[in-house]
């Protein structure tokens, strides 16, 4: 009894960091089954196993990349597709962040706005494409248009949860810190609805990539889609595969920032992931 | 201490619910005159509307009738002058240690330096020096106990309201705990309402402890505690309180 009751504080141990696998060793095993992909995709194109005017050899891909960076062709279709999927993402936060708000907190708005909002939800973005081409043109306007519009839905859906999974018990906390209404929006309400408006942010700007590249193919004199299209109208599969790969490159590197930019705006989110120790 | 401590008290409260249009009573008449500066356990089985009463108190729930005033102001609301731990901590996620024990003076709007004068101050009390910087969710579920109370006191309350707030720790956490919040009561000589269905938590703690029995809520009755401190829990005067009580909530099994 008195060696319990003596029990240093000290005795408890804080929630445990899971520490992460070995960095290095994931890093080469990743590496690895990619190096292992593009070894078979050589041999198989290189030798003839594949027609290689259809899959053209990794080695082919990458001289068609140099030289379109050298043209400048490369960069400046990536500039373009970059700045697109960032004007339109920003003008969908604008829009899709201040009516979240409002469905979150009045029940007014949200038995307004829903029906409007389940109707549209299901229709793929892409469906849209022709008729914003009609409304817009087939200039940066349709393309901002259908970028916001591929964006707007999961950072609305996303804020709307945000404030409706507030705890109530950390209201009825700070209330009996004896805080004021709008004290209780800056302490608790905005902070517990933040983490999901990011989230919604990092799924939608990856929803307007997708819209983006779908508008360019159909119809755009300028891009990484156009890049695509551009290279299929003269049979020029390593060009194709450039822009593919560019794509896939770029939508990475988005997704990855935005997820860097997650950590360190909401770090509480990521504890016991290893990030904040 | 620049506050005092409060005195509360509770005139036939009555609550009850109406849940699927059957009315369910939550606490019947009850009457209850809380010193300054006094530890009162609420003790009774689930349903028995203890935290319902507490709630009340807190102004988080709104007596159906009755009235219960604070130093003879009537509560209308929550307060800053009621500090509040809850069961399950209520700490902010989004804020660290230091920025949830400083939250309440953040709230009153005082300047930086009080605001840290405050965080050194109840940090120390609770013994969580070192673990300014850390998320709720990097803490045990005693230091997140510790912090829950360390924010409460940090807003200096006439009253604090405890829910169960060691129900969700181990035993030998919650002994700890015990001791430690009866240190800090005795410095601090807040008054203490605090919610239990642990017997011998409810004797090591209380000045007196008020047994509620469900279905209505009421009280079956009201126990001095004049086992002086700090209480042995091997004593033979525990054990017999403790079957004194015992057989009182018995009758309402």
């Amino acid at each position: 009894m008195d060696v319990l009751q003596e029990m240093p504080v000290e005795v408890e141990k804080p929630a445990r960091i899971r520490r992460p696998r070995s960095a290095l060793r994931s890093w080469l095993t990743g590496t690895g089954s990619v190096l292992l992909v593009l070894v078979v995709w050589e041999f198989l194109s290189a030798t003839g196993r594949v027609n290689a005017l259809l899959l053209p050899t990794p080695i082919a891909v990458a001289q068609a990349a140099i030289k379109l960076t050298v043209s400048g062709t490369l960069p400046i279709d990536i500039a373009v597709s970059l700045g697109r999927v960032i004007v339109g993402f920003f003008a969908a936060l604008c829009v899709a962040v201040p009516l979240g708000v409002f469905m979150g907190l009045s029940r007014t708005v949200i038995d307004g706005v829903n029906p409007l909002v389940e109707i549209a939800r299901p229709i793929p973005p892409i469906a849209i494409i022709p008729i914003a081409m009609l409304w817009f043109g087939i200039g940066e306007t349709s393309k901002v248009f259908l970028i916001a519009y591929g964006a707007f839905f999961p950072i609305l859906l996303n804020t709307i949860s945000g404030f409706r999974a507030i705890d109530p018990i950390h209201i009825r906390a700070v209330q009996s810190l004896g805080a004021k209404r709008w004290q209780l929006i800056r302490y608790v309400v905005v902070l517990s609805a933040f983490p999901h408006i990011v989230v919604g942010a990092r799924l939608g700007m990856a929803m307007g990539f997708i819209v983006l590249v779908a508008a360019e193919l159909i119809a755009a004199d300028s891009g990484l889609g156009f890049l695509i299209q551009d290279a299929r109208q003269h049979f020029m599969t390593d060009q194709i595969f450039v822009g593919i790969i560019a794509i896939g490159i770029l939508g990475l590197l988005l997704n990855q920032s935005l997820l860097v930019l997650e950590r360190r705006i909401v770090p509480w989110r990521f504890i016991g992931e290893g990030v904040t120790q | 201490m620049a506050n005092g401590a409060a005195q509360i008290e509770i005139d036939s409260v009555h609550k009850s619910y109406v849940d699927v249009g059957v009315d369910l009573t939550a606490l019947e008449g009850i009457s209850l005159s809380v010193r300054a500066g006094e530890f009162v356990c609420l003790l009774g089985p689930s349903g028995c509307g203890k935290t319902t009463l507490l709630n009340c108190i807190a102004g988080f729930v709104r007596p159906t009738s009755g009235t219960i005033l604070l130093n003879g102001e009537p509560v209308q609301g929550p307060g800053a002058d009621r500090g509040v731990v809850f069961q399950e901590h209520g700490l902010l996620p989004w804020y660290t240690v230091a920025q949830n024990i400083g939250l309440g003076p953040r709230i009153r709007n005082v300047s930086a330096a009080e605001i840290d004068e405050a965080v050194r101050t109840y940090v120390a009390l609770v013994g969580l020096d070192g673990f300014e910087r850390r998320f709720p969710a990097q803490l045990s579920g005693g230091m997140k106990q510790r912090v829950g109370i360390a924010r409460a006191l940090a807003n200096r309350p006439e009253a604090l309201l405890m829910d169960e707030p060691f129900g969700a720790l181990d035993a030998q956490t919650r002994q700890t705990m015990q001791e430690e919040l009866l240190k800090i009561w005795e410095r601090e000589r807040k008054t203490i309402v605090f919610v239990t269905h642990s017997i011998p938590e409810a004797i090591y703690l209380a000045d007196r402890i008020i047994v509620m029995s469900p279905r209505p809520g009421r009280i079956q009755a009201i126990v001095p505690v004049e086992i002086p401190r700090i209480r042995d829990r091997t004593s033979a005067e525990f054990g017999t309180l403790y079957r004194e009580i015992e057989d009182l909530l018995k009758q309402h099994r």
